[in-house]
């Protein structure tokens, strides 16, 4: 991208982007007759002179205190899933999808989990499993489970891969990709082999997946035989890869997803090793340590992180809402009981009984993703069928 | 276009007795950016129509608040931006314009906005209004109302460095376009 480049943008979007209409001798004479207190030709858009008193204290908001304390700015807060969700206004909401959608339209929420089944004699052991919440039939308001199947699953390009755990005798842990669905898909059990895991080693798990990239935590053996924690953003091409290098290991540099983000660091590195991980509400970058690192991830890495709802009404449909996630006319909660729960929403209000999944004690949210129709039957029969159900 | 410039142009006319008048002229010196931009964000020429007027009648009641240190395009701009949220986050929005919220993911477009975009002027501009609204509003910032990244940062209400991602980004998105279409 140059200097040219920005010059052409300039140069045609200087100009005015239809060659009619816009702002016009109508438009002005509306808003002068408005200001005289003659009542509106046009009808099709009633509700927004309704709207006036409140337009007018929001004008008068932004007039009192500038034009700094636009709330929407989509920055990452502070927070763990642990901790109750306290200061609704910090949520971002979305930019775009606050309007509900067609009631014919079918949504499908996938979600996968990943739980920790304690500490095995080389370090962290992990289990997933990847659940669909879809509608039952043609009704887009009446969910079910469809599915719940051992395993992560992970849609990419028009397919699903599996994102298996390639296990060594000694309980070593690798994660593999493999495309579980198309002409290129193969059987995990013929695809695992547990001897390419390099000696060093010990285990990995997944903290995030969607598009093309996962976040994964590993724990691998140092050259003085201590135990070192890595965090690292890959691309699913990546994940499997031959490797003999703890100093060598494959990944995507936040700088490659987020060009500006070193700005900010003095030192002027790079970020190797960092994370995408679950904080209420969002998708967020953050350091192997765990401290967030406040930059907007980029569509290409999180897709559909914004709410639709405001933590207001989320609060009230599903109280003690610790986590919320929505597309479409669905809202998935994460509850500090009786684990997560989805249901339908129309104008704010639930529409659907709740589809709960419970969660076992550690399970966590790694992966959230959604399809639409039409593409809402062909996750179903696909997740059916890892499951060895009939679709 | 120079938006500092604008800032001298206010206090002129704040100092007058009659709102109506300097509202006549705010429109017109402002009225075709106010509606491009309630436009660039909503893609619908009824809406943006609809948000030009409630930006307007906003400045009318409030004119003699301004800051008299700030842009006036920054100040109409952000005014602009509040106001079309609110169209969004309204029932009404939410009830006459369903098939929006489709149309902004990529996944359908209705084929009012089909028409709509016939009528754009230019390849750029048609590309630019294909790009989802984050990166869509930074580049007709950036491009067509030509703030800087301070005053876009501003109307945004996020960082500079957000500011410069999202152009990243919408460049990027914008050259893949250009060539996906070269290439046929």
């Amino acid at each position: 991208m140059d200097d040219a480049f920005d010059k052409e943008l300039k140069d045609q979007l200087s100009r005015d982007p239809f060659p009619r209409r816009g702002f016009d001798a109508r438009l002005r004479r509306r808003i002068l007759e408005r200001i005289d207190g003659k009542p509106e030709r046009s009808g099709r858009f009633r509700g927004s002179s309704r709207m006036v008193p409140a337009y007018a204290l929001s004008a008068f908001v932004v007039l009192l205190f500038g034009m700094g304390l636009w709330v929407w700015n989509g920055q990452h807060q502070g927070g763990t899933q642990e901790a109750k969700i306290q200061a609704p206004a910090s949520a971002p909401l979305a930019e775009t999808t606050a309007a509900p959608a067609l009631p014919t339209t079918r949504y499908a929420l996938l979600i996968g989990l990943r739980e920790d089944t304690g500490s095995g004699a080389t370090g962290t052991v992990s289990r997933y499993r990847t659940v669909l919440i879809a509608p039952q039939g043609s009704d887009p308001d009446r969910l079910e489970l469809a599915a719940d199947v051992a395993g992560l699953y992970m849609p990419y390009g028009q397919n699903f891969w599996e994102i298996a755990v390639n296990e060594t005798a000694d309980g070593r842990q690798a994660l593999q990709a493999i495309q579980a669905t198309g002409r290129k898909s193969v059987r995990a059990d013929t695809a695992l082999t547990g001897a390419s895991i390099p000696d060093y080693l010990l285990n990995e798990r997944v903290v995030y997946a969607g598009n093309r990239y996962l976040s994964i935590r590993s724990e691998v053996r140092d050259a003085r035989g201590g135990i070192a924690d890595n965090l690292w953003v890959k691309d699913i091409a990546q994940l499997g890869a031959a490797r003999n290098d703890p100093a060598a290991e494959p990944h995507v540099a936040l700088e490659e997803l987020v060009p500006n983000a070193g700005n900010a660091d003095p030192s002027g590195k790079r970020h190797e090793q960092w994370g995408i991980s679950r904080i209420p509400g969002q998708w967020a970058a953050q350091t192997p340590g765990g401290d967030l690192l406040g930059v907007e991830l980029p569509t290409e890495a999180v897709q559909h992180d914004q709410l639709t709802l405001s933590w207001e009404q989320i609060q009230r449909l599903e109280p003690g809402s610790l986590d919320a996630f929505t597309y479409g006319n669905m809202l998935g909660v994460v509850t500090n009981v009786g684990g997560i729960r989805v249901r339908t929403v129309r104008d704010g209000e639930s529409v659907s009984d709740p589809v709960t999944v419970p969660l076992a004690k550690g399970e966590t949210v790694v992966m959230i993703q959604w399809a639409q129709d039409p593409y809402v039957d062909r996750w179903i029969e696909a997740m059916r069928s890892f499951g060895g159900q009939q679709p | 276009m120079n938006s500092e410039t604008n800032v001298e142009y206010l206090k002129y006319i704040v100092e007058t007795d009659d709102p109506k008048a300097l509202l006549d002229e705010l429109m017109t010196a402002y009225g075709k950016e106010v509606w491009n931009y309630a436009y660039s964000i909503t893609r619908k020429w009824d809406m943006a129509d609809d948000i030009t007027q409630e930006v307007f009648l906003k400045v009318y009641r409030h004119i003699h608040s301004f800051r008299r240190d700030a842009s006036v395009k920054t100040w109409l701009l952000t005014i602009t931006r509040n106001t079309a949220i609110d169209f969004r986050r309204s029932a009404f929005f939410r009830k006459v314009t369903l098939s929006d919220w489709m149309e902004e993911r990529g996944e359908a477009r209705s084929v009012e906005q089909e028409a709509m975009e016939k009528w754009a002027v230019g390849d750029l501009w048609d590309l630019v209004l294909k790009l989802p609204v984050k990166y869509r509003e930074a580049i007709i910032l950036f491009a067509h109302h030509q703030l800087s990244m301070k005053e876009m940062a501003e109307v945004l209400g996020v960082t500079e460095g957000t500011v410069k991602s999202r152009l990243f980004h919408a460049r990027q998105k914008l050259s893949k376009m250009k060539e996906q279409i070269d290439h046929g």
